[in-house]
């Protein structure tokens, strides 16, 4: 106190002191000296802050991640390929088809839509970077502990074998005695942090740095997607986030949450768990719903049909999609008023989602079609969509779904809608902005054997389901017996399962040879239509020399067209021509400083985890105030290096003044 | 935002300013601190007398006692009553949701089921003075379709 | 002693070292730091949303007691309640001091505010000791899951806050705080409200109606 009271010694210049000496600048280099020189070599990539270089790196992750998902989903397929399958035991098979939902639900899919997000979330709202440069770098890290924590499980103990759902009281002390639930708790956890991050990131982004002209209106329908998408992880991941602490109080300190004997209720879990999943399900779905917005259009030579329409019914799904999480529920019994409503209320978000269908076709209703390969698979998603929707709103019709409940028929839904659906829209987005963050084309010829093969395979695969499932083969059983009808259907799934497989060898092959030609894409390979596409490919670090000043829905598309007076299109200028502009001085352009500290923050909450986990009581508090510390010595840290003057008024990043907000907005949860 | 003419003693001996102990919206903010004060008091008080054993004629009030100490504080403390409708905004959905939501869990799994049409009714209170207090200082922040050039970085 | 003109809301600092490069021109004009708190803090009331609805579920379904009503302390908690209050109310004077560039007061009421939090977690601190004396503890009952876990969860938000207002006071000491960027102080204090207005619903709908 007293030392508050009286200016001290030691500070004499203090603002509102005697002000005769300036303090000192806040330039201080922080801590650690921060690796500015390094553009290339793996200490660039360690301390990054650059939205693309980040994006790049979620990708590449999320696509290892894909193939062990994709390997555990094959061996759940051997197992069931035959009757009495004894290709892998029951435990074995637990866990198999926990790690692989909990896979690519965290590991996969959330994190490829993260890919796209980071990577062109800013391109698209011409920003040279996000709100927070370093909290996205701290998202990042996160991820990567988060999921190799996960899978460290392997090798200690076991997987988690409750299901992606882990329904209590299955995930207790009692039935599930080992740490593999533990493993499950404390991994998406750390995953659950960083979704947080930069959910409330992109927010922010989309906001605040939007270019001069870019109303919320003239934005692109994918950043609108990703907007939407950011307020469901926003508000949707803290109910995972509690839900996931009682199940570790019970597990852990002895609490009685999800106990029946102490008159705990384990459909209190299903309720958390459910309004958390549900407004997940439309986290995966609507980035690959922005995706198909942008490739449509492109390749239909048409602008989107009826725009408004299609980003009020993405916001509307978004609202909608708090009101529908009890139909995972229908057979516990809720009585029949929250039955009823939970039933209506679902079969309204199909309006929406058919809005979206219709606006899609409409876009594709004669226009000049180019098929390539980002078109298959945006045409592909629309059918497989489709498919998945209707038999979504068969989930809807209460007695329908009791009968549905736990059977492949569900197993066949969430497929159609997340393989069908989401990784479609995602591969569609592989293709379509290849050549932009590589400058280099995919093979088109390889593609479209990708893309065939992958559908071939996924009606293979999941269209049986249906069948099997209405026949009653029930899900998470590792075997069924012969003669129940179902031997046919599920070796036609196991085929059809390896037929996906082979279609990404493909994929990879063509990224391979991708990788390894010296062709070069053109700047404008697609005749795109919006602000990505108004720079170098692969973009320079601050993306735009000039910030484009937008006046329209589909800029670049109007900058290279116009109208004659008869209403004739007529092309007004080449993609290379838009670009031109004066040249620049780079160093007029100031970025965000690669930075330690997200790395460092963030290495320590696996370390936390650790230590609870094992009741490692130290090596938790150690975790612990490592984090705290991390997040101090970020703090401390100026968001520009010192060399920098701060002429950053192009709207990067955070104010290079007060990261104490970041170091706020960072201590989440 | 007012521009006045400062008094003497708002500067020490060197010319520095130090201004003044407490301004205007100091006590504004000492006012709204004896309000939530008073308030509590009612609330504490409340729960001392006969009317804790009702169950739904006690808790009604005091829910709606506790939400307009909720509001204050985020309307005043928190300036969301001055602050750009953008946060507001913000903030509200989140809070909204989460009534909405937890009510629904609550109603779902059989708790309060008899109280529920005074739930309804006392929700629909909270949203008027929630309105009421958050009106004022309103205007289109995001730029929503306003002609050519939106605010925005340069 | 010049007849300076001052806003009063904005007192530009005499000295002249106010930071000219703190505001960035964003889209909206509002600053990146004050959206992603407002978004955190609707973010946060999911989760004590979460937290408060399972403790409600869980109301009256304990087996075996000790039950609320054998052991919440009404006047003990009021006075945590009322010590909670002020701290915002301190809160806002810390907010009010910087924006008019007065640095010390600054500092007294950030301090102010942290011994007052603190205060409040040692009452936390005393009232689960007391409560683990007279038998219950998180593995008691239901009641005793739901109650540590909720209030835990919001001394550690309370612990949190207090360490940000600590560094808020050593970051003055050092000159970081200048006028220019009050709006750290507003935002750390945007937290700081958020968690006393959490308790106000914890303290009525957990502790008085029963």
């Amino acid at each position: 106190m007293a030392i508050v009271l009286e200016p001290s010694r030691n500070s004499p210049a203090l603002p509102g002191g005697s002000g005769a000496v300036r303090p000192k600048p806040v330039s201080d280099p922080g801590v650690l000296r921060r690796p500015v020189e390094s553009t290339k070599g793996i200490v660039s990539w360690l301390t990054t802050v650059d939205h693309t270089r980040i994006g790049v790196m979620y990708g590449a992750l999320s696509l290892v991640w894909f193939v062990i998902g994709g390997i555990e989903a094959l061996l759940i397929r051997l197992q069931l390929a035959q009757p009495n399958g004894d290709v892998i035991g029951a435990d074995t098979y637990n866990q198999m088809f926990t790690m692989h939902g909990t896979t690519m639900v965290f590991l996969v899919v959330m994190p490829l839509s993260s890919a796209f997000f980071n990577y062109f979330l800013p391109l698209q709202i011409g920003a040279r970077d996000v709100a927070f440069p370093r909290l996205n770098a701290l998202s990042w890290w996160l991820f990567v502990f988060g999921g190799l924590f996960l899978y460290s499980s392997f090798f200690l103990g076991g997987a988690p074998n409750g299901g992606w759902f882990g329904y209590a009281p299955n995930t207790s002390i009692t039935f599930s005695p080992g740490h593999n639930i533990d493993f499950w708790i404390f991994g998406l956890q750390i995953l659950g942090i960083a979704s947080t991050v930069s959910a409330v990131n992109f927010i922010a982004t989309i906001i605040n740095m939007r270019a001069p002209g870019m109303t919320l209106f003239r934005m692109p329908v994918f950043t609108w997607m990703t907007f939407v998408a950011s307020f469901l992880l926003l508000f949707a991941m803290p109910i995972i986030t509690v839900a996931l602490f009682l199940l570790m109080f019970d597990r852990n300190f002895g609490a009685n949450f999800f106990n029946p004997a102490q008159g705990g209720d384990p459909v209190l879990w299903q309720h958390l768990f459910w309004l958390f999943g549900h407004p997940e399900v439309y986290i995966l779905i609507l980035p690959a719903m922005g995706i198909v917005s942008e490739v449509l259009p492109t390749f239909s030579r048409k602008p989107l049909f009826g725009y408004p329409v299609v980003v009020f019914s993405g916001i509307a799904i978004g609202f909608m999609g708090w009101g529908v999480w009890a139909h995972h529920m229908f057979a516990v019994g809720l009585g029949p008023v929250a039955t009823a409503a939970f039933g209506v209320s679902t079969m309204f978000i199909a309006v929406p989602t058919g809005v979206k269908i219709f606006n899609w076709t409409a876009t594709l209703w004669g226009g000049a079609i180019r098929f390539t390969t980002a078109m298959y698979f945006s045409v592909g998603f629309i059918t497989t969509f489709v498919i998945g929707g209707l038999s979504g709103v068969t989930h809807s019709v209460v007695s329908a779904d009791t009968q549905q409940t736990d059977t492949y028929y569900i197993v066949a839904h969430f497929h159609y809608v997340l393989f069908g659906g989401a990784l479609m829209g995602l591969f569609s987005g592989f293709y379509y902005w290849w050549p932009k963050i590589f400058g280099k084309m995919l093979n088109e010829r390889l593609g479209k054997v990708h893309f065939w093969l992958m559908l071939l395979g996924m009606h293979l695969t999941f269209g049986p389901m249906h069948i099997v499932g209405l026949q009653g083969q029930p899900r998470r059983m590792y075997r069924y017996d012969k003669g129940m009808g179902f031997d046919f259907w599920n070796m036609i799934e196991t085929v059809g399962s390896f037929i996906i497989a082979t279609s990404l060898v493909v994929f990879f092959v063509n990224i391979l040879i991708t990788s390894r030609s010296k062709a070069v894409a053109p700047a404008d390979p697609w005749d795109a239509r919006t602000v990505e596409w108004m720079t170098d490919s692969p973009p320079k670090p601050w993306n735009f020399d000039v910030v484009p000043t937008v006046h329209t829905v589909d800029e670049f598309w109007h900058r290279k067209y116009a109208e004659d007076d008869d209403g004739s299109i007529r092309r007004v200028a080449t993609a290379e021509q838009v670009l031109t502009h004066d040249p620049v001085d780079p160093a007029s352009i100031h970025m965000p400083s690669p930075s330690w500290w997200p790395l460092i923050a963030a290495f320590w909450f696996p370390v936390t985890a650790y230590g609870v986990l094992y009741h490692a009581w130290p090596v938790a508090v150690l975790g612990g105030v490592g984090i705290l510390a991390g997040f101090f010595g970020w703090s401390l840290e100026p968001s520009a290096a010192p060399h920098d003057d701060h002429h950053d008024d192009h709207g990067h990043g955070d104010d290079p003044n007060s990261s104490f907000g970041e170091l706020v907005a960072g201590t989440a949860h | 935002m007012s521009t006045e003419q400062l008094p003497a003693h708002y500067f020490d001996e060197k010319g520095e300013y130090i201004g003044p102990a407490f301004t205007a919206r100091d006590k504004q903010y000492l006012k709204i601190f004896v309000i939530l004060l008073i308030l509590t008091g009612i609330e504490v008080g409340l729960s001392y007398t006969p009317l804790e054993t009702k169950k739904a004629a006690f808790a009604l009030p005091m829910l709606a006692l506790a939400l307009i100490k909720f509001v204050i504080v985020a309307g005043y403390f928190m300036h969301l009553k001055f602050d750009s409708p953008l946060m507001r905004r913000l903030f509200i959905m989140g809070a909204v949701l989460a009534g909405f939501c937890y009510s629904a869990v609550l109603y779902a799994m059989g708790q309060f089921r008899s109280a529920g049409q005074w739930i309804v009714y006392l929700g629909a209170a909270v949203v008027l003075l929630a309105v009421w207090v958050f009106r004022g200082n309103d205007g289109v922040v995001m730029g929503v379709d306003h002609g050519d050039a939106a605010p925005g970085g340069h | 002693m010049t007849a300076a003109t001052v806003d009063i809301d904005h007192a530009p600092a005499p000295s002249g070292h106010a930071d000219d490069h703190s505001h960035h021109a964003t889209a909206t004009g509002l600053s990146n730091e004050k959206v992603a708190m407002w978004a955190f803090l609707g973010s946060e009331c999911l989760l004590f949303g979460a937290l408060i609805a399972t403790y409600l579920v869980y109301k009256g379904r304990s087996i075996n007691g000790p039950f609320p009503k054998d052991i919440y302390d009404i006047p003990f908690t009021s006075a945590s309640s009322f010590i909670l209050l002020m701290s915002s109310l301190t809160m806002v004077l810390a907010v009010s001091s910087i924006e008019r560039n007065d640095h010390k007061r600054l500092r007294l009421w950030l301090t102010i505010t942290a011994l007052l939090g603190s205060s409040f977690i040692a009452g936390q601190i005393y009232e689960f000791t007391a409560f683990v004396r007279e038998g219950l503890t998180l593995k008691t009952n239901l009641f005793g899951s739901s109650f540590f876990v909720l209030t835990g969860f919001h001394g550690v938000h309370v612990t949190l806050g207090i360490l940000m207002l600590l560094s808020l006071v050593n970051l003055s000491r050092r000159g970081k705080i200048t006028q220019a960027k009050a709006e750290t102080v507003e935002i750390v204090g945007l937290y700081w409200h958020f968690v006393d207005v959490v308790w106000i619903v914890i303290f009525t709908v957990i502790y008085l109606i029963p």
